[in-house]
């Protein structure tokens, strides 16, 4: 027995092992054996111009309901094939359908091998979404995005919210930090609601689950719930982008519906698959600047004593020679590249795999994943071990297996059964807008108060932290959560006769998350944090259970030979349920201790929340000769949040679908396909449970259990409608090797669910929704893919999409402007009538020579009273910038001026917009010598500004900032003796405009345009030639590098680090979650990921 | 077939029908409703939720004017801390003033609303203790926080749910809802119905039997009585004031006490919530002990006292009483949020007395003023030594402007003492933490907090648009 032969032996004992125990898991038993009068139909099916053996290929005889998909190696078997002459059909999508004439003999095997073209245009594409039933796109008046999961499968992508960022127009994926682990933000064409969670609605194999963040966490960004679903078990996404495709999904779906599809058995022998990646993770330093500083700044007031000092100065001195080396004199700035000091190289090890197969009966896929990474914080790297704390890590582990089955008992009834379960441990340090960051903490570091590394702990410095705590007592503070998820899902197809078919799917979703955010005892071992030096703790368990229950049926009738009329109908019933509790408190008796029940200020919290949705469709389509198709429907909808008075909220649509290349004598090459479509829809949002009754919650007293006013109340209370009209059109070029697919759409939320700031006086503080605003949004959406260059061996396949959006908040139905972060002043975005939500507001430098405040009265003072002002060293604190006045959110107040302490305007300058007029992507896909790839994917920006939240505290904030080398210099020519008034009075103007910001002038000197191109993917693959692999006993096997964020340009002025992080990452609503976007707030840059992947099949 | 399709849809309808209903009667475990807070069961919770709202918004308003005067320095991080640190007491758009007038808001219509339920309760069931006692609990607390507003703000406005009510500058303003209107056209008017709560409940504690009760709302008299006067002095530079209605209180509380260090405090827990302002000095640091009060380490925590005694020339007992408090231990520990805030006491009945001595010409050696400040500092240490003795080194007024710092510490009283009598912060050099030049404390002095943006913009009255319609 040769080697070889062993392999393939021990590979065949596995196989049949794993078909062994999945048929005893469901009592499978095989298939009779074909009948003697029947043959065998094999092949391979590749891309014609680069010979890669595709995937996924639906090889079929028409007629006959014999077919199959090929295997990762493009292969492809047919067994029980009638003798006789058939035609043999192979179709993939993005490829033109290829067919041929195939005679087989009685007890033999035919080879009938398949090179398709590629197309860059998809009409024939099967979707099931917001369609009811599966239909080809061109009958669907409204655009429908699908996502082939096999297209990407060389792509440097680890996580779901990658596998969809950038590859439709319209779709963004937000980022939150850098820090492993954390979610993106889903949005589809902006904003649909100014209330509600702006997320879409996602499905799994037909059942609704949780689209929220992962619990807890102290700091910016949560994972996500969709990155519990591992890449490698989806087959394709569809994407619903606004109520006009989503009616048929009711309430929830304003914002769009994103369905996922994982990948089923296809029947034949066990196909295996693993995939193992190995990342290296690099935060990029390029854009941080060092922290810089002077001695003399705490002598800047008017009472402080000799800066000069002989023994002050000496003691600074050695303490920076000894820490820095170096020993700057008075006023003298110098500077220190402490920043990257946080960080190292992280890494990441991924490993997967999955099995498939089956038979005609029943077919399987199972697939498990384990994913482990630490990400590039590392702190503890400059300081020694602590034996008695643990530092905190941005680490995340994640396993996941996914499942299945499909059961054909006969030909009418198809039976199938999806689980998803995903196990998570994250831990993070305390990072964003947080006194206690860790991050931030070095961001806001001042040299001259460092000192050198004291191991003890007690008194030692490190970094010059002015306030709060030190960098290293930071690090001790622990942030982890455990999730779980669990998806399963039953469905039920019948079909007793050709032309009707019901549908059931039956599903629970069930997360679990438990969070902890922790201090140990004597964390603080510098003594510097006075914040519970004993220690404290939080934790959370929250549990959601979302049940779904779909009952549809579709009716195909034929008038004559023009007309086919598609009727279809529906219910569905939603159940939702949140658990949450937990507690939290401080100070425990000692060390070990780390349970709630050991503190000594302990409080508890529990709340429970439901939501039922009761809905039903109806909709029917008519298509004319296959070419025009007219579709009109309706979806009612009853949910528990409005009580049982309320009746129900009905969502119409109508779509059209005229594809005249079909249906005319079309011989244009060049105009090869030609679709014109337009959709008109529903959809609606509501609000949480219980948000129409005035309610009372709990409020403990010293002297006994008391309440307290909670919610105000609505008695009014409705969903919101979203109303969307779009055109568009997809015109195949060349032969459709080029496409393009525009879309212009508009839409209306009215009836929008305002969080109404009530009369604070009036005893509820909290706001209440109230049916009264109007947003509009429209845009368009273009995509442009094509084969730019194809030859033997060789393909260049290029791709780009533009989405432009508008949106204004056209009414606020009388309802006072709202602003993000409620009073704290740092976060700009406001809701303003009249302009788009999240819009900037604040604070700008005077358009004058001299934009300064120095006598407290708001007007410009003469150069000589200036000069008079700066003839003794000043500091920044002493005076503020002018600024021009204006009225509450609108115009400049002509002439007047600003600042604190003095004139009649406001500091609300309209300052920006923080979402893009144009965002989309671009890139190419290159096939080489045989076996190479070359793939690129390349986001934009534009029209967009950001505001640098950590880039202003570090210029600006008297205690913990004005360590930029800016700012440095500026503060120490004006508080310099040896300075000139001139200096002085220049120092400061250069202040006004440069530096100075946060509050009062909030806004000032930190927005700026921020638009951007991210090259946000490359990868180079390798597919080993079969001829070798075969030898290894696999199918096939490839090597893939990957790069992922490889370069960021900036083409406004924008002063921060990343502009795509945020100061709020993934979260699960409110006004915060929607609208406080583009505001980098001490955030750690997305990193740089280099990924080496093997994957291989047998 | 045709059947074959119809029973299972028409049981999938029936079933939703049947179901539906049910289905979307959704239970809230978590809140009560509007009916169920009026029911007489929840009585005792309406009281008891009154007392929380009332010491949320008291730990939340005191602390704006705490920095603006000498008591507290900003060393933070957030600078709207050091705007008030340089005497900006009026601009409605701090953050800090913004985030505690609805804290404040909340807990006057909290407290209102108990007395218009527990009124309702007495009087559908007269004789009855426990409804007379929250009753009065519920009379007590709305003076405390009536008091507290009209001490605190410039102005002010009191709404009902979704009706927005006027500013009281503006003339019309009413607290309470329909039908239980009480009108108040002036800050004096505000501090006229929380001295009249606090009679009313003082007389139903004492014929209830409570005296601890009803010594509290004694107390709470005395607090509300002189600060009335207070109110009136606060624009101009004066001396002593006379505290005559506040007298009788003070006396009666001085009597009670017999000596002891008797408090009537608002206590903070885990159980109930933390005090505001105690955790912003204690846990976050956003404020320390004012540097005219102590001094700091290069943490900027506290490491000794600045302010001495003028009269013992040691440490000031008073002051180090008080800021032990604040930190639940030694005023050199870390401290938490969960201590108490002292809202009137035996010292403060002591000082009113004694300057109400002062104030009727009875200082100088052997006076009554003397007899008053020695009184009060025999709290700290009855030994002779420890005594003022007027007509010495340290003045009559100076002793008793210290007596009120010292023994009112952090109790949203300094900064009408500085308004009234001259005083400026501006000694210490902690940063930014002076009065500038063109703030409001400096340019008009007796301006207290402003009716904030949050209001301004939600009320129909103060936001331009107007409430017709």
């Amino acid at each position: 027995m040769t080697s070889s032969t062993s392999e393939r032996l021990t590979s065949g004992m596995l196989r049949g092992a794993v078909v062994l125990a999945l048929a005893l898991m469901i009592g499978w038993s095989p298939a009779p054996a074909a009948a003697q009068a029947t043959g065998t139909l094999v092949g391979t099916v590749r891309d014609a111009a680069t010979q890669r053996p595709l995937e996924a290929v639906q090889v079929y005889i028409g007629g006959t309901g014999i077919g199959a998909l090929t295997n990762a190696a493009g292969r492809f078997l047919l067994l029980n094939v009638p003798a006789g002459e058939h035609t043999l059909v192979a179709e993939l999508v993005g490829y033109r359908s290829g067919s041929q004439t195939v005679t087989v003999a009685a007890g033999q095997s035919v080879v009938a091998d398949f090179g398709l073209q590629q197309t860059a245009i998809t009409l024939d594409q099967i979707v099931v979404t917001g369609a009811g039933i599966a239909t080809e796109k061109r009958k669907l008046g409204n655009t429908i995005a699908t996502l082939d999961a096999s297209s990407l499968e060389n792509a440097p992508i680890s996580d779901f919210s990658q596998m969809i960022a950038g590859r439709e127009p319209g779709l963004v994926a937000l980022p939150s930090s850098g820090y492993t682990g954390e979610g993106a933000r889903i949005r589809i064409r902006g904003s649909s609601s100014l209330s509600q969670l702006n997320e879409p609605i996602i499905y799994v194999d037909g059942i609704r689950v949780n689209r929220q963040a992962v619990d807890g966490n102290n700091g910016q960004g949560n994972p996500s719930r969709l990155d519990d679903i591992p890449p490698e078990s989806i087959e394709r996404v569809e994407i619903l982008k606004g109520a006009a495709a989503a009616t048929l999904y009711g309430t929830e779906a304003s914002n769009g519906v994103i369905q996922i599809f994982t990948k089923r058995g296809r029947a034949g022998a066990p196909s295996f698959s693993a995939q193992a990646d190995w990342s290296a993770i690099s935060v990029p330093t390029n854009r941080m600047l060092p922290v810089a500083d002077y001695i003399g700044r705490d002598c800047e007031e008017v009472d402080c004593t000799d800066p000069g000092d002989a023994a002050t100065l000496a003691e600074i001195q050695g303490r920076m020679q000894d820490r820095f080396g170096v020993s700057p004199g008075p006023f003298e700035p110098f500077e220190a590249d402490l920043i990257p000091e946080m960080l190292s190289t992280g890494f990441n090890q991924t490993y997967s795999a999955s099995v498939n197969g089956g038979s005609d009966a029943f077919q399987y896929f199972v697939s498990a994943r384990i994913a482990d990474e630490d990400g590039p914080y590392n702190p503890q790297q400059n300081f020694p071990v602590v034996e008695a704390l643990d530092v905190e890590t941005d680490t995340n582990r994640r396993a996941a297996f996914t499942s299945n089955f499909t059961v054909i008992p006969n030909q009418k009834i198809r039976i199938g059964v999806s689980t998803l379960y995903s196990d998570m441990e994250h831990h993070t340090p305390d990072n964003g807008n947080n006194i206690y960051g860790v991050f931030s903490s070095i961001l806001m570091t001042q040299l001259r108060r460092a000192t050198t590394q004291s191991e003890t702990g007690e008194g030692s410095n490190y970094y010059g932290n002015p306030a709060f705590a030190t960098t290293r007592e930071n690090m001790y503070q622990q942030n982890f959560v455990n999730a779980q998820h669990f998806a399963g899902s039953a469905n039920v197809g019948f079909t007793p006769t050709d032309n009707f078919r019901l549908d059931g799917t039956f599903g629970i979703d069930f997360t679990s998350d438990d969070a902890v955010a922790f201090r140990p005892y004597k964390w603080a071992l510098d003594g510097f944090s006075g914040s519970t030096p004993d220690g404290n703790r939080s934790v959370e368990e929250y549990r959601s259970r979302e049940i779904t229950a779909d009952l549809k049926g579709s009716l195909i009738s034929n008038f004559g030979d023009n007309i086919e009329n598609t009727f279809l109908f529906g219910g569905q019933g939603f159940l939702r349920q949140n658990q949450e509790a937990g507690g939290s408190g401080s100070v425990f008796p000692g060390p070990g201790l780390e349970t709630l029940s050991a503190l000594a200020n302990e409080g508890s919290f529990e709340s429970w929340t439901r939501v039922t949705q009761l809905g039903g469709y109806l909709q029917d389509q008519v298509g004319i000769n296959d070419w025009v198709f007219v579709t009109l429907g309706g979806r009612w909808d009853a949910n528990s949040a409005f009580g049982e008075d309320f009746s129900t909220a009905f969502y119409p649509k109508a779509s059209i679908s005229i594809v005249p290349s079909q249906g005319l004598d079309w011989q244009n090459e060049t105009f090869s396909t030609f679709r014109v479509r337009g959709a008109i829809g529903q959809s609606g949002l509501q609000p949480d449970a219980f948000a129409k009754f005035t309610t009372y919650s709990p409020a403990p007293s010293e002297e006994g259990p008391g309440v307290q006013p909670s919610n105000l109340g609505n008695d009014a209370l409705q969903p919101e409608v979203s109303t969307e009209w779009e055109i568009g059109a997809e015109v195949g070029l060349f032969n459709d090797r080029w496409s393009v697919d525009a879309t212009y759409w508009d839409r209306t939320v009215s009836d929008a669910l305002v969080a109404r700031q009530f009369s604070v006086t009036g005893g509820f503080t909290a706001e209440q929704l109230v049916n009264i605003g109007e947003l509009v949004g429209s845009g368009f959406e273009v995509s442009l893919r094509g084969t730019a260059l194809q030859r033997e061996g060789f393909s260049l396949n290029v791709f780009a999409n533009t989405a432009y959006l508008s949106e204004e908040i056209t009414s606020l139905g009388g309802a006072p402007p709202l602003k993000t972060g409620g009073s704290y002043p740092r976060y700009r975005n406001f809701l303003v009538e009249g302009y788009t939500p999240g819009a900037f507001f604040g604070a700008t430098t005077a358009d004058v020579p001299i934009p300064l405040n120095l006598d407290g009265s708001c007007t410009v003072p003469s150069e000589a009273d200036a000069l008079a002002y700066f003839a003794t060293p000043r500091s920044p604190s002493d005076f503020k910038p002018l600024a021009p006045a204006n009225s509450d959110f609108g115009e400049p107040i002509s002439g007047q001026y600003s600042s604190n302490n003095c004139g009649e305007g406001l500091l609300l300058s309209y300052l920006g917009k923080p979402t893009p007029d144009f965002a989309g992507s671009f890139g190419f896909n290159m096939s080489f010598a045989q076996n190479f790839e070359l793939n690129t994917l390349f986001e934009y920006k534009q029209g967009i500004q950001n505001q640098d939240l950590s880039g202003m505290f570090r210029r600006a904030n008297a205690v913990i900032g004005r360590n930029t080398p800016r700012a440095a210099e500026l503060g120490s020519i004006m508080g310099d003796p040896t300075s000139s008034a001139q200096q002085r009075l220049d120092a400061a103007v250069a202040w006004a405009n440069e530096i100075e910001g946060l509050s009062p002038m909030s806004g000032m000197n930190g927005v700026y345009d921020a638009g951007l191109i991210r090259f946000r993917e490359l990868s180079l693959t390798y597919r080993i030639p079969s001829d070798i692999v075969e030898g290894w006993g696999l199918s096939t096997a490839t090597l893939n590098l990957g790069a992922r964020n490889v370069h960021m340009w900036i083409f406004g002025d924008y002063t921060g680090m990343d502009p795509e992080t945020n100061v709020i990452g993934r979260c699960n609503g409110g006004l915060d979650c929607n609208f406080l976007n583009s505001t980098e707030g001490w955030s750690i840059p997305i990193p740089r990921r280099f990924t080496l992947s093997t994957r291989v099949t047998f | 077939m045709k059947n074959r399709i119809k029973a299972p849809l028409t049981a999938v309808a029936a079933a939703l029908v049947l179901s539906g209903c049910n289905l979307l009667d959704v239970d809230n475990p978590n809140s009560l409703v509007e009916e169920s807070i009026r029911l007489e069961a929840a009585a005792n919770g309406v009281a008891n939720g009154s007392l929380q709202l009332v010491s949320n918004a008291i730990s939340d308003i005191w602390e704006g004017p705490s920095v603006v005067a000498d008591e507290l320095d900003w060393i933070g991080s957030r600078d709207a801390w050091g705007s008030l640190d340089q005497g900006a007491i009026d601009d409605p758009n701090n953050e800090f003033l913004d985030s505690a007038f609805p804290t404040l808001g909340r807990g006057v219509w909290m407290a209102q609303n108990a007395v218009e339920i527990l009124a309702g309760h007495v009087a559908e069931n007269p004789g009855v203790d426990s409804f007379e006692k929250d009753y009065a609990r519920s009379l007590m607390f709305r003076g405390l926080i009536l008091m507290v507003v009209a001490e605190s703000q410039q102005d002010m406005t009191f709404s009902y749910k979704m009706t927005d009510g006027p500013a009281v500058s503006s003339g019309g303003a009413v607290i309470g809802s329909e039908g239980n209107e009480i009108p108040v056209a002036s800050m004096d008017a505000v501090m006229d119905v929380a001295i009249s709560s606090l009679v009313d409940a003082k007389t139903r504690f004492a014929a209830l039997g409570e005296d601890d009760l009803e010594l509290n709302a004694t107390a709470l008299l005395v607090r509300a009585e002189s600060s009335e006067e207070i109110m009136g002095a606060r624009n101009s530079v004066g001396g002593a004031l006379d505290f005559a209605d506040a007298i009788p209180y003070a006396n009666e509380l001085i009597a009670a006490a017999s000596g002891s260090d008797w408090k009537f405090n608002l206590n903070y827990s885990s159980a109930s919530s933390g005090c505001d302002l105690c955790g912003n000095i204690s846990d976050r640091k956003e404020n320390q002990f004012d540097q005219s009060l102590v001094t700091w380490d290069a943490s900027n925590d506290v490491d000794g006292i600045a302010l001495q005694d003028p009269i013992s020339g040691g440490d000031d007992l008073a002051l180090i009483n008080a800021m032990d408090q604040f930190r639940g231990g030694s005023y050199l520990d870390a401290g938490t949020a969960f201590v108490p805030l002292t809202v009137t006491s035996a010292r403060l009945a002591h000082v009113v007395v004694a300057e109400h001595e002062l104030a009727n010409g009875n200082g100088g050696p052997g006076g009554a003023f003397e007899a008053a400040i020695n009184a009060l500092r025999d709290i700290d240490d009855s030994d002779a030594g420890h005594d003022f003795t007027s007509g010495g080194a340290v003045s009559d007024v100076e002793a008793l402007q210290h007596s009120r710092r010292v023994n009112t510490l952090l109790q949203g009283l300094r900064l009408q003492d500085m308004y009234r009598w001259g005083l400026e912060p501006g000694s210490d050099s902690a940063p930014d933490a002076r009065w500038q030049p063109g703030a409001t404390a400096s340019t008009s002095p007796g301006t207290m907090l402003p009716i904030t943006i949050i209001e301004i913009r939600a009320n129909c009255n103060l936001n331009g648009q107007g409430c017709s319609g």
